[in-house]
């Protein structure tokens, strides 16, 4: 478990934020408590990692509400949504896009704490990812403008000559660009080259 | 008196006594006076040497002569005209109520009357018609003691009448004397034997109406000793309980009365007992064992020394009217019933969420503790203090169960001194989730001390679980910028108000003034019993609940509960 996550609790009831602390901490992780979406959102930054245990109903801003207004704020940390087993469309609907788990309460005893796991490892993951994106598009961002044409059309499947043919210019300087594509993206064959614009497309 | 006279009439004298010891003798066999004073009128109309003569009685008012009765009289009827006069007398009875002539002077003055020209007398007022004519009379007199009981008068002796002749007589009319006041207590004796069996008879009639009307009253009437024995009940109150009315006779009325009475019928014995007389319903036992409800008036019966004799008492049959005041009971609390289970299942949601916290907190709290226990060293201070907090959140579930089941409890629960808070807070605890959801605040507003109040608690916390979710569902409906509700406690003299405020749109004044009445609701998916249910709860405690438009617009509503103890139910 990667020691800079943390879990987050908000919770109006004080007894269950204290009871989630305390199993999230027998467990070795950090735990931050929170009485109010509001207070929350107040004092915890969009760049923390770590996995959200949010009570659906509360006092003022909802389990839903505050899920969205992360989401809004770019924030990819994942929810756990606590439920009295009413789950609305709005709330079937976000478990469905992903974007929340909801645990029924009463739950047995390592729901909670398997759902937690899987959070922290879907945020794991996200976060990679995330990572690897970024990584290909600063790579992306090196290629000239000629270079990326080039690079486009190679993906596409068209030989040099074809490319060379299309954008009119020389069949040496296609090769050229064509080689500074595969340089500057940091893979050795043009099936490399596919697979990473695969990545990027299917992540935007 | 003159002596010679007496013995020169010594034959007519020894005659005269003889005749007097004879009528004496007479009276007192002959139980008709009439025959004697005949005898002894005919005896002095002969030995006066009369042609006619009468004795009669004076009658006297307020200590004056007033009239005369004739006791004996001549016959007079030699013509037509006498007999005619006979006649008119024997239709008066031969009562003369006129004393002022010759006949009544003697009465009247208490003077021996003779007049040998009774024409010329004063004292004469003439003869009625047909009366034969009067040449001479003699007038005596009849003395009893001082009084003048009789007067004696005889006629038209030749050569008319003498004070020696009067002197003559006078044994016989002392034995007129005699005779007419032993007549007179002889008839004073009949006639108060008469009264006396007159009354009696009447004593007996009056009997039998008052056996008609206790043999067929519709009411139960049972007499009873000074130790509450029976020794009289009516026929149909024995009906009424079932038994003849001589298996009665001899038991003590609370060989009737259910034990758990004999309290109260104690104290109905003590009422009696102080001279007081009561009504009050009571329940009897039947001799099938089964219940009997009377209304019982009973008055106390006393001694000629005025001291407690027992009871007398009148039962009236109240049974059908009892059982169905109970079905009426029976419907009505289950109908409080049925509407609670009704609101408990809408609030299903909500009691589930209020067990599932604790749960949730045990299973956190636990798991917690089984993963420190596996590390070494075994964090003993850490473990201790989740185990606490387990048992705490599990306490909290149990008593948040407990409460539940008793707002779900069917049989009236007993009626007890219970804290103010206490019932609002279980109440609150019903809707908090609702109004969580619904976004509505709950505010409680407690006064520093608090106070107690003898309540069936579960029918008080229906009335707020009631107000509360009107409130709450209202709100939820408003489009009130701040939806609260507020409940508040003041203290009155005698009474604890609690009202309940909210902040939503209120209603018009129509639906205000019919909020209370059964099936009226202003909710498309409600009964309309709430308001009319929390009503009749308040009101069998004692208590009365308004509803008006405050200042913010909503709804509040208001009711009262005795804070003294119930007046103890007499049954």
């Amino acid at each position: 478990m990667p020691e800079n996550r943390t879990v987050f609790v908000v919770d109006d009831d004080a007894d269950l934020r204290d009871s989630i602390a305390a199993l999230v901490t027998s467990l070795g992780l950090p735990c931050r408590g929170f009485p109010s979406a509001e207070a929350f959102l107040a004092g915890c930054s969009v760049a923390e990692r770590g996995v959200a245990v949010v009570d659906l109903r509360m006092p003022g801003m909802s389990g839903v509400q505050l899920q969205e207004e992360l989401a809004r704020r770019g924030s990819r940390m994942p929810v756990i949504l606590l439920t009295a087993f009413a789950r609305t469309h709005t709330i079937v609907k976000a478990i469905q896009a992903g974007a929340v788990t909801a645990i029924d309460k009463p739950y047995h005893d390592d729901d909670l704490w398997d759902a937690i796991r899987t959070a922290l490892e879907k945020e794991e993951a996200d976060w990679t990812a995330a990572q690897r994106q970024r990584q290909i598009r600063s790579r992306l961002e090196n290629l000239t403008e000629e270079e990326y044409a080039v690079a486009e059309l190679v993906v596409a499947g068209h030989s040099n000559k074809a490319i060379a043919h299309q954008t009119g210019a020389a069949l040496r300087t296609v090769e050229k660009r064509r080689h500074n594509v595969l340089t500057k993206m940091q893979v050795g064959s043009v099936a490399e080259l596919v697979a990473l614009f695969l990545e990027i497309r299917d992540s935007v | 008196m003159a002596g010679d006279r007496l013995l020169d009439a010594a034959d007519p004298l020894v005659m005269l006594l003889t005749a007097v010891k004879n009528a004496q003798a007479l009276f007192t066999t002959e139980s008709d006076p009439k025959a004697v004073f005949a005898g002894l009128l005919k005896i002095l109309v002969e030995s006066t040497q009369s042609e006619y003569g009468f004795l009669d009685e004076v009658a006297y008012h307020r200590g004056r002569p007033v009239r005369k009765r004739s006791l004996a009289l001549s016959d007079i009827s030699w013509d037509e005209a006498s007999r005619h006069l006979y006649e008119q007398l024997a239709l008066s009875d031969f009562v003369f109520p006129n004393l002022e002539n010759l006949a009544g002077a003697p009465a009247v003055s208490g003077q021996v009357v003779i007049a040998n020209d009774p024409v010329h007398d004063l004292r004469s007022r003439g003869v009625p018609s047909g009366h034969p004519p009067i040449r001479c009379y003699l007038g005596i007199p009849i003395r009893y003691g001082g009084e003048i009981v009789g007067v004696a008068g005889v006629a038209n002796r030749a050569g008319g009448y003498t004070q020696q002749l009067v002197a003559f007589i006078e044994p016989l009319t002392t034995a007129c004397a005699a005779m007419i006041v032993a007549m007179r207590d002889r008839k004073k004796a009949q006639e108060s034997e008469e009264s006396r069996r007159c009354s009696q008879h009447e004593l007996q009639e009056s009997e039998n109406r008052y056996r008609t009307i206790v043999e067929t009253a519709r009411e139960g009437i049972w007499a009873m000793d000074a130790g509450f024995r029976t020794y009289f009940v009516n026929p149909r109150m024995a009906l009424m309980l079932g038994y003849e009315p001589e298996e009665m006779l001899g038991r003590s009325f609370e060989e009737f009365v259910f034990e758990d009475d004999l309290a109260a019928h104690s104290e109905r014995v003590a009422e009696r007992r102080s001279g007081r007389s009561g009504e009050y319903e009571r329940r009897l036992r039947r001799k099938d064992g089964s219940t009997f409800w009377a209304t019982v008036s009973a008055t106390t019966m006393t001694d000629d020394q005025g001291r407690f004799a027992g009871s007398f008492v009148m039962v009236t049959d109240v049974t059908q009217r009892r059982e169905d005041e109970n079905r009426l009971d029976a419907m009505r609390l289950q109908l409080q019933h049925t509407s609670r289970l009704a609101v408990m299942g809408e609030l299903a949601a909500g009691i589930a969420h209020e067990v599932n916290q604790p749960l949730c907190s045990i299973v956190n709290f636990a798991k917690a503790c089984r993963n420190l226990a596996c590390r070494e060293p075994a964090d003993l201070d850490q473990i201790r203090q989740w185990l606490d907090a387990i048992a705490t959140a599990a306490n909290r579930a149990g008593d948040i169960v407990h409460r539940m089941l008793g707002f779900a409890r069917r049989e009236a629960a007993l009626c007890e001194l219970v804290s103010v808070r206490r019932l609002i807070e279980d109440a609150v605890l019903l809707v908090r989730h609702q109004a969580r959801s619904l976004r509505v605040a709950v505010e409680v507003e407690m006064p520093e001390d608090d106070p107690q109040v003898p309540v069936y608690p579960v029918g008080i916390q229906q009335v707020l679980v009631n107000l509360l979710r009107n409130g709450i569902e209202a709100l939820a409906a408003a489009d009130a910028v701040e939806k609260r509700i507020v409940v508040a406690v003041k203290r009155l003299a005698d009474r604890v108000e609690i009202s309940v405020a909210d902040s939503g749109s209120g209603v018009s004044d129509d639906e205000l003034s019919r909020l209370f009445e059964p099936f009226y609701t202003t909710k498309p998916q409600g009964l309309g019993l709430g308001l009319a249910i929390s009503r009749t709860i308040i009101e069998d405690h004692g208590g009365n609940i308004t509803a008006t438009l405050n200042s913010s617009g909503g709804l509040t509503f208001r009711f009262t509960l005795p804070t003294r103890t119930f007046p103890a139910e007499d049954a």
